[in-house]
């Protein structure tokens, strides 16, 4: 078997000439520079992440002011959820309870099969992408990846404060929104699940949640 | 060659050399500078330069020039084929259009917009089946655009078009744009 | 994938006119590949300069390829650093080998994959069923290709070339009920079935679409959602990474990232961009516990240092074959390699040696399309030229020369001229299509045109005006 200092030696040993060059169309040495500049209305960074989500088929189901009880008591009547699984992350803060009290019966933590039988998925969200209407979540706060994923229903929180313009202004600040470093796994999650695999046909919920729905904190 | 007709161009005084065909525009200003990056000499490469820097594909010349106000009578159902060199290579991108336009035709939009005749040289030889069935795609958004005639800059792309046209049969004409241009010019002087 | 679908033992020319002889695939095709170039033109919209952003991104993945040994070998102590198991493999078979011994190890029967190039590439699927695995390609058109026993056509919508009955079909081999051609109950249909194999699954495989090294980080970008649960469900997590995926900052993944999705789908993200960097950590009540990297050359490092090296910038986005005339009329089998369209043509002679892999560049007219579509500004038509004269020197002579005189006619004026007058000739003389060679592959289909009655060049000269 190859090791890693063998297969090492055989790329730098590609590289000791400098790459010929294509005199018609050279590469330039444009750095990086400025971020990518964008010709979408990115001020009101709130206002184009609700445009943007729903724009790709997710569902806006609270703002800040509305109170916490109505919006889950809401996606109860529309859902109608038998069985929940919450998260850790700190936006949940009090919804198991409330939906206790509502005749929906929260999962207590477990494995994929647990959290498979479970019709609606809450968890917070660590912040959002204006441009893209992107959710952003993170497994450290979380403890799990599989709330956003299994149910057929995921209703994210999302605190209004925490919503980054374009997914390169979250990227290049990774460090201040992971200060004590990269989790095992951060989704960024725009929209319900989809597949364009059959005549190019757009179809939703194929092997993730089929309705993602939104409340802004 | 190509050098051959590098000395001749470059011996010759005059300001701007027109080319009337696509691909050999594309082959002066693009491709020599390549070729003779390779295997020519610093004379070469001089020259190439030189040369490519005023030789004009003729309607980008034509219409650099000021387009002629010749509105003819000619309303004709037109399609323009854009050919891939001219487009992608040298940027050519409105000018032959604007010169159609000029001459009063009726030029329509096509479904096939942009897209290769199929010709590509030796491509046409190597593999005939997929070239014919490329043709077909521009035919028969030409046909379907209602066009009666092709207008093309490019020699080729117009000989590969109008070869599978008369294989299939169709009520299809093709011209280059200086033909079209200058029938449309006779026509406003008599 | 099965061989029967892939080969390149049979001439280029035979695999794409049985392409071109089937009416429904260039229907679907040309339905698919318009669909993607709109979708494309609105999200290529949002930027204020498309062409800055992939100049921006041509210069970044120029500058890892410069010093691709350094950023690998900073990308592999991130991966160990977050205790992602690092294998090393030159060639196929050692790439299989790493992935079969992870198998064995975990005693893994029920495999589940989330849809990967690279894999088709080094025919793992096979690799894994010989020795007992039961693998399920869980991406919707990777399953149906899976159970129509076929490869996949394109390198973004496997089943592309298929049309909704046509899925319906061979979904039905599987399903116990009728199922109808709605695309939406297909997936439904897809997601009931795939859904239990998920839960029950010992191990998942996937490919990295991107890897950052500065953190160690594997990004993997999609949409049904299929990747993220083979790579959070199962108990083990194997990842394949053509080694020319890396970018070093998470500033230069971001140019990729944006232009990914919007040349690939149109989108201007994907429904998942997940980042995965390490293994499950300890208050982690799911996620793999085990991560493996294995890191492919496969061929890649002849390409680097060579006229082609910028081949190694490609990110696999497809957004060349819907814009490829040729990719049109022929869907991705004719290509006889995994890789079809103009990124095809280029990468399987390189990675590929055959004589029947040489030929494959010759599937291109050199409209350019593909570089001008291409998010990463490759130069493909370029290196399609540079690979065809790269075969022609090796062809006989005598071949050669056959091509070569008919080359010079049709790339001439004053040959054109005399070859226009020639062929007429010969076209009252002869029936052109007994002459063999050239001649007689052009009037298949074409007629050998008859000059027009006063041709421009002629009215020219006349100085008609
Ligand atoms: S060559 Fe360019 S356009 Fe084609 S798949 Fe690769 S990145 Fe995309």
């Amino acid at each position: 078997m190859t090791t890693r200092a063998e297969f090492l030696a055989a790329v730098r040993d590609r590289l000791r000439e400098p790459i010929p060059e294509n005199h018609l169309r050279p590469l330039t040495e444009a750095g990086l520079g400025e971020p990518i500049r964008y010709a979408v209305e990115l001020s009101d960074p709130e206002a184009r992440f609700l445009e943007a989500a729903t724009g790709v088929g997710a569902e806006v189901v609270g703002r800040p002011e509305d109170d916490l009880r109505a919006i889950l008591e809401r996606v109860r009547d529309d859902v109608r959820p038998a069985r929940a699984v919450v998260t850790d992350d700190p936006e949940c803060k009090g919804v198991a309870p409330i939906l206790a009290s509502l005749g929906v019966e929260v999962l207590a933590a477990g494995g994929p099969s647990d959290v498979a039988t479970a019709d609606l998925g809450v968890t917070g969200a660590l912040g959002g992408v204006a441009l893209t209407g992107s959710l952003v979540m993170d497994s450290g706060r979380a403890r799990t990846r599989l709330a956003s994923l299994l149910p057929e229903v995921h209703l994210a929180l999302l605190a209004r404060d925490r919503i980054a313009a374009t997914p390169g202004d979250f990227l290049r600040e990774l460090s201040r929104w992971f200060p004590d470093g990269l989790p095992s796994n951060i989704v960024f999650i725009t929209g319900p699940s989809r597949s364009a695999d059959i005549e190019l046909e757009i179809t939703v919920g194929v092997h993730g949640p089929r309705k993602v729905l939104v409340a802004l904190r | 060659m190509a050098r051959t007709t590098l000395r001749a161009l470059a011996s010759s005084d005059a300001e701007a050399i027109v080319v009337p065909a696509g691909s050999c525009a594309t082959m002066i200003r693009v491709f020599w500078r390549e070729l003779f990056e390779l295997a020519g000499t610093d004379e070469d490469r001089r020259q190439a330069e030189q040369v490519a820097a005023r030789t004009y594909e003729f309607s980008e010349f034509l219409d650099a020039s000021g387009a002629p106000e010749n509105a003819g009578a000619d309303r004709t159902p037109t399609v323009y084929h854009r050919s891939c060199h001219m487009l992608r290579e040298l940027g050519i991108d409105r000018q032959p259009e604007r010169l159609l336009d000029s001459t009063g035709t009726d030029r329509r939009p096509t479904a096939a917009e942009g897209r290769c005749c199929g010709f590509g040289g030796l491509f046409s030889v190597k593999l005939p089946e997929v070239s014919v069935a490329m043709a077909d795609e521009v035919l028969d958004a030409a046909k379907g655009a209602g066009a009666e005639r092709v207008v093309g800059c490019d020699t080729s792309c117009l000989l590969q078009l109008e070869s599978r046209a008369q294989r299939r049969g169709d009520e299809l004409e093709f011209r280059h744009l200086a033909e079209v241009l200058d029938q449309a010019a006779t026509e406003t002087e008599s | 994938m099965s061989s029967e679908f892939l080969t390149l033992s049979t001439s280029l020319r035979e695999r794409t006119a049985a392409q071109v002889s089937d009416s429904r695939l260039r229907s679907n095709l040309a339905r698919a590949t318009d669909a993607f170039a709109d979708r494309k033109a609105a999200a290529y919209a949002q930027f204020a300069d498309p062409e800055e952003v992939r100049a921006k991104a041509r210069a970044a993945k120029g500058e890892v390829l410069r010093r691709l040994d350094q950023i690998l070998e900073r990308l592999a102590d991130r991966l160990e650093a977050v205790g992602a198991q690092v294998h090393w493999a030159r060639t196929d078979e050692e790439a299989r080998d790493h992935v079969r011994r992870i198998v064995q190890t975990h005693s893994a029967h029920r495999i589940v994959k989330s849809k990967s190039m690279l894999s088709e590439e080094i025919a793992l699927n096979e690799a894994l069923e010989e020795i007992g695995s039961e693998v399920t390609e869980t991406d919707l058109g990777e399953w149906i290709i899976q159970l129509a026993r076929e490869a996949p056509s394109h390198i973004i919508v496997p089943a592309i070339h298929k049309d909704r009955t046509q899925v319906r079909d061979t979904l039905q081999r599987v399903a116990e009920g009728d199922l109808s051609d709605v695309p939406g109950e297909l997936a439904a249909f897809a997601r009931r079935e795939l859904r239990q194999r998920f839960l029950q699954a010992d191990l998942g495989i996937s490919g990295v679409n991107f890897a950052v090294a500065e953190s160690g980080t594997l990004v993997l970008v999609t949409n049904e959602g299929n990747g993220r649960l083979a790579t959070s469900v199962p108990p083990v997590h194997v990842a394949l990474l053509g080694m020319e995926r890396v970018v070093e900052t998470w500033e230069q993944l971001d140019l990729l990232l944006a232009l990914l999705p919007r040349a690939a789908t149109g989108q201007p993200i994907t429904t998942y961009v997940s980042a995965i960097t390490g293994a499950r950590r300890p208050k982690e009540l799911d996620g793999p516990r085990e991560l493996h990297v294995v890191v492919v050359d496969n061929g890649r490092s002849s390409i680097l240092g060579t006229e082609f090296t910028e081949m190694l910038a490609c990110i696999r986005c497809g957004a060349c074959l819907n814009v490829c005339p040729v990719y049109r009329q022929t869907g991705g089998h004719g290509y006889g390699w995994v890789y079809p369209g103009p990124m095809g043509a280029v990468l399987t002679p390189l990675l590929v040696e055959s004589k029947g892999a040489a030929e494959v560049p010759n599937a291109s007219s050199l409209c350019g399309a593909c570089w001008q579509a291409c998010p990463v500004g490759i130069p493909l038509q370029d290196m399609l030229l540079a690979l065809r004269r790269r075969a022609s020197e090796e062809a006989r002579l005598g071949e050669r020369a056959a091509w070569g005189a008919w080359a010079a006619a049709w790339s001439r004026p004053w040959a054109y001229r005399a070859s226009l007058r020639l062929a007429s000739m010969a076209a009252r003389m002869f029936n052109p299509s007994k002459v063999p060679g050239p001649p007689q592959r052009w009037a298949l289909g074409r007629e050998v045109p008859t000059p027009a009655r006063h041709s421009f060049r002629d009215q020219w000269r006349k100085g008609s005006r």
